[in-house]
């Protein structure tokens, strides 16, 4: 229902539009304009402050002193905003209440349910409809103090559709639910054939499935590999690990550098000195001590670390390839 | 994990060398995490073969599967650091074993001390592990979790204790960390018994 004092031009009326707010406000009466220049004030975001103050005033005022606020945002269409405004303070389940009377209990201007700080994001897309709401609520929050969760800098944006409760119990809860949602989406591209599954009981199914095979299948190799041959010497590998690869790890702890470009170069007998001076030519900062960063956070878990057999029989002690078959080490190249 | 791999190391004509390359492909995968990984699992696996006699192997590799995962992943993920203490819980109640068996065997009084002292903590772990699992009767705070969601808790370790939602987030890290973990030792496996 529109007022008369709704301009009849487009867009860029933005200037009678100011002009009638002083006559609106002088209407209204001072306190609701006191209170909507305290929520305005109030507002450190884009979107102008709050809206509590249209809680209070009738349709059309609302619409006025949303539209020099909305002006610099929105596309200004007085239609649009007419509509928002509306929609905007009165959240109650049905939208199309258009009599401002009964400001909605504090229920749903407690609205929090986490809005993003700046809705000039959402300004620019989707209908007013969604805008006032969450410019409106929004503005809520902040008028209102909220819960904690206004003082969080990351919002996660609820839409909240048309038509649907936004009191802050169906709004967390939406929230929640589409959190899961992502969550399981993330599941179902981990597990593979899960993609064509629909309904949540039955890739649920499947993700368990998934991860019981998986664990029989570390329980099959963990029998494979206890019955691996015993010539194999591994005395040699413990000291290779401990130089090398807690040297790598460390670093790849300490710098983040990729070490893709540490590459493994072809080792004759003299490879894993070749490899020690390849290392420091690399990286010539003065290194902590190798196994700092793994062993700290094993030294919590493990009060028994393992002994290292300091061996002086480098790999090459190994048995391994006696027989003289050819190993498959392009195998080893592992997705991960 | 990154999908960036490292230059695939050409087969060496020199037998002797073939076990260290591959070994340290092993090692030297596309990851950070993948070589903590291989890093923990291969020490692990060296140590055991050592030490352990055969008939028990099996079920310590495991656990060493386990726990090198666990360590990989790091302390900031809630099935970690859950894999760690059951580890730790376990070992503890085997110290306890132990000392019990030897006071038994022959009581010295000063023994006892210690023992007891070891076989407190112990019970203080053990305990809680009880609890823990004791928790699990009560379903925590789970509005519109469907019914299956127990089968996962008692999959995931530490799942007993976990919302639904980061439940879900656990899962699929332990996804992850269980495919590197297969992969690693499927790779393992293959090298080893390739002749």
């Amino acid at each position: 229902m529109r007022h008369h004092t709704q301009p009849p031009e487009v867009p860029g009326a933005g200037d009678d539009i100011r002009d009638l707010i002083p006559v609106a406000s002088s209407a209204s009466g001072s306190a609701a304009w006191s209170s909507s220049s305290k929520g305005e004030g109030g507002g450190g975001d884009g979107s102008g402050g709050s809206f509590t103050a249209l809680l209070g005033l009738p349709t059309s005022q609302a619409m006025e002193l949303l539209l020099p606020a909305a002006a610099p945002t929105f596309p200004a269409d007085p239609h649009l905003v007419d509509r928002g405004a509306r929609f905007s303070a009165f959240a109650s389940p049905s939208p199309s209440s258009a009599s401002p009377n009964s400001p909605p209990p504090p229920s749903s201007a407690t609205a929090t349910a986490k809005r993003k700080a700046d809705p000039a994001d959402r300004v620019s897309k989707g209908k007013a409809a969604k805008k006032g709401k969450t410019a409106a609520a929004s503005g809520e929050d902040k008028d209102w103090g909220g819960d904690g969760e206004n003082d969080k800098p990351a919002y996660v944006h609820v839409r909240a559709r048309r038509g649907q409760a936004t009191d802050s119990h169906s709004l967390a809860e939406r929230a929640r639910r589409e959190k899961i949602n992502a969550r399981m989406e993330l599941l179902k591209d981990l597990v593979p054939g899960c993609s064509k599954v629909s309904g949540t009981a039955l890739v649920l199914d499947e993700i368990i499935n998934h991860v019981q095979s998986l664990q029989r299948q570390v329980e099959y190799l963990s029998m494979r590999l206890a019955a691996v041959n015993p010539r194999v010497d591994f005395g040699g590998l413990d000291n290779f690990l401990t130089t090398e690869c807690g040297r790598i790890t460390s670093l790849s702890y300490k710098n983040g550098m990729d070490l893709e470009q540490v590459t493994w170069p072809d080792m004759g007998v003299n490879g894993a000195r070749h490899l020690m001076q390849l290392q420091q030519h690399f990286w010539h900062g003065d290194l902590a001590h190798p196994l700092q960063p793994p062993s700290q956070w094993e030294k919590r878990a493990d009060p028994h670390p393992p002994v290292f057999s300091n061996s002086s029989s480098s790999l090459f002690g190994y048995d391994l390839a006696s027989s003289g078959a050819q190993p498959q080490t392009g195998k080893l190249k592992m997705e991960l | 994990m990154d999908g960036k791999r490292t230059t695939p190391p050409h087969p060496n004509p020199n037998p002797s060398s073939a076990a260290l390359q591959a070994g340290a492909a092993a090692a030297a995968a596309e990851s950070s995490k993948a070589r903590m990984l291989a890093f923990h699992f291969l020490r692990a696996l060296s140590r055991i073969h050592r030490v352990t006699p055969v008939r028990r192997r099996t079920r310590t590799i495991r656990r060493a599967a386990y726990s090198s995962m666990a360590r990989a992943a790091g302390p900031r993920r809630a099935w970690s650091r859950a894999l760690l203490g059951q580890a730790r819980a376990r070992r503890a109640r085997r110290a306890v074993l132990v000392r019990r068996r030897v006071l038994t065997a022959a009581a010295p009084a000063p023994a006892a001390g210690g023992g007891g002292g070891r076989f407190i903590a112990a019970g203080g772990e053990t305990s809680a592990a009880a609890a823990a699992a004791a928790s699990r009767v009560l379903p925590p705070r789970q509005a519109g979790e469907p019914p299956r969601a127990d089968a996962l808790r008692r999959l995931v370790p530490g799942g007993d204790a976990m919302e639904y939602c980061s439940l879900l987030d656990e899962t699929a890290d332990y996804l992850r960390s269980l495919r590197a973990q297969v992969q690693l030792m499927q790779g393992l496996v293959d090298l080893f018994s390739c002749q």
